[in-house]
């Protein structure tokens, strides 16, 4: 929101409940929105901007005005019914969006491999006849030359040929970013807990444990 | 004095409400359609029938199977520019559209500190007395009237069918319109054109004194034909179709109490909880003193809606049970 060039201090007065905010005071940190930016809004439920965006995209392609909605979301929100309907309906409509999703490998305390059983979010893509592309997240060229390329296709109406998928608009992307290597939520005691789950986090892109990488 | 000739046409319940769809499709381009089967088949209740022939996929748009992304891409479009008209088969599915709606739809306008519109409505079929049972019959308006920024309305009549449903469409709010399924295929006048009811108005359907009948939905007919049984008992009873659940028209209720002194609230939905209770609060709080008797409520128990037709016909309210609770305050 602030690199489409939002108010900082609007931002700032929200958060504080502040009727200067964007939202008068009334939306607070999670629902800041600019509709004349055309940010519609972060989202209280996780997910739940996914349909949201896909009927964004449905109004910009019904209106004829060549623009593409974007959506951002983290790997966990794609476990959700909301991406799976929504980005199916984006890909039967052809619609003008880019999904993307944003892999830090964890849902709060709860790693990737914990709650699916595939390790790039952009392999799901796959089950909507949509192109799905994965982009090293610490990599900010590439993030920024995977985005141009993801805009481009879904303004152009049509996936390139090189995609085995049926023709769509819609594209995945998947970025990786790095992954806590221990997450330490506080107890009662004041003690610190690390999730049985954490393992040494590899350099490599996706952050996939080896043993994972073998199975999959 | 003179009266202007409304030209009318005779017509079903589900004709009137797409009819008004059709108008107001006609009036302003970016009004579309969407929902499972809503192209050639017309819904999966026929509701939708012919839309597609006259304003073709574009604007009458076939969905998958998903009522998720049916009514959160309405409210996604509706805050980009449209004004969409989605229909899920049944309110039966409101649990699974609950978070689009009540915590999407019904709320961003007022998180977003004004600054959006969500001009969308959510069309779904209501009710029982068909034998399609407990998850394919209920009646859910409190549901949605217990979520601030939703306005929820239930035509009982062709007429009010198209008028609420052309206002609903020109609402900048989202609007739930429920249609009751033995409702649908029942005929009436309807006048041609733009026509509106405006969405928070009650009707008075039937002048009485003695007592005032509230209902809504199927259930202004079974109220009506009391009325006449108990006429014939030498009872008048005024009848209220509400025809909007909220915003609730609380004075056209208090009006007539005012004037009967008692009040019976005939819904089909369930009774604990069931939006009867709030008209008889709000009566209770804001019109004690013209009460001359306890204020009744007629409803479903509290129970699933039962599938053998010999309990489904047990469970609804309907005349009878209407009448005897009208005797039981005189």
């Amino acid at each position: 929101m602030i690199a489409k060039g939002g108010d900082v201090k609007r931002m700032m007065a929200e958060l504080y409940g502040r009727a200067t905010g964007y939202g008068k005071g009334k939306g607070g940190s999670m629902h800041v929105a600019d509709l004349d930016l055309g940010m519609l809004g972060a989202n209280g439920i996780v997910g739940a901007g996914i349909p949201i965006a896909t009927g964004a995209a449905l109004a910009l392609q019904y209106l004829e005005t060549g623009n593409v909605a974007v959506v951002f979301f983290g790997d966990a929100a794609s476990n959700r019914g909301t991406f799976h309907e929504a980005v199916n309906l984006g890909a039967v409509w052809d619609l003008p969006i880019v999904y993307v999703c944003e892999n830090n490998l964890y849902g709060v305390s709860t790693c990737q491999r914990e709650h699916m059983k595939i390790r790039d979010i952009a392999d799901r893509a796959a089950a909507y006849g949509i192109a799905g592309d994965v982009v090293d997240g610490n990599d900010v060229e590439a993030v920024h030359e995977a985005g141009l390329v993801a805009v481009q296709r879904a303004r152009s109406g049509g996936d390139p040929p090189c995609s085995s998928a049926r023709p769509g608009a819609t594209r995945a992307t998947s970025s990786a970013t790095p992954a806590p290597t221990a997450i330490r939520p506080s107890t009662r005691s004041g003690s610190a807990r690390t999730p049985s789950c954490a393992e040494p986090r590899p350099s490599s892109v996706g952050g996939w444990p080896a043993s994972r990488r073998s199975i999959s | 004095m003179t009266t202007q000739a409304i030209k009318t046409t005779t017509m079903t319940y589900g004709q009137a409400v797409c009819d008004g769809m059709a108008v107001e499709m006609r009036r302003d381009p970016t009004i579309y359609v969407a929902g499972e089967d809503v192209g050639m088949f017309g819904g999966g209740l026929g509701v939708t029938l012919g839309l597609i022939d006259e304003f073709g996929p574009k604007r009458v748009r076939n969905t998958p199977l998903s009522e998720t992304a049916i009514v959160g891409h309405a409210v996604g479009a509706a805050m980009a520019g449209l004004r969409p008209i989605a229909e899920i088969m049944f309110d039966d599915f409101l649990g699974i559209v609950l978070d689009e709606l009540g915590n999407q739809a019904a709320k961003a306008r007022y998180m977003f500190g004004g600054k959006v519109a969500i001009p969308m409505v959510l069309r779904a079929s209501c009710g029982a007395g068909i034998r399609a049972a407990a998850q394919h019959s209920q009646s859910l308006e409190a549901w949605c009237a217990h979520v601030p920024g939703l306005k929820t309305v239930a035509p009982s009549t062709p007429v009010d069918a198209k008028g609420l449903i052309i206002a609903a469409v020109r609402d900048d709010n989202p609007v739930v319109f429920l249609e009751h399924k033995t409702l649908l295929n029942i005929q009436g006048e309807v006048p041609e054109g733009e026509y509106i009811v405006p969405i928070g108005k009650a009707e008075v359907k039937r002048q009485g004194g003695d007592v005032t009948i509230v209902a809504w939905s199927a259930m202004v007919a079974q109220a009506l034909a009391a009325a006449e049984a108990l006429a014939a008992e030498g009872v008048s009873a005024e009848v209220i179709d509400l025809r909007t659940i909220v915003p609730f028209d609380k004075e056209a209720v208090l009006e007539s109490v005012a004037k009967t002194n008692r009040l019976v609230i005939v819904h089909e939905a369930v009774r604990t909880a069931g939006f009867g209770a709030e008209v008889a609060a709000v009566v209770a709080g804001e019109g004690l003193d013209l009460l001359d008797a306890p204020i009744v409520r007629v409803t479903a128990p509290d129970t699933p809606v039962p599938f053998s037709p010999v309990l489904e016909d047990a469970y609804l309210p309907n005349a009878d049970k209407i009448k005897a609770a009208v005797l039981s305050l005189l």
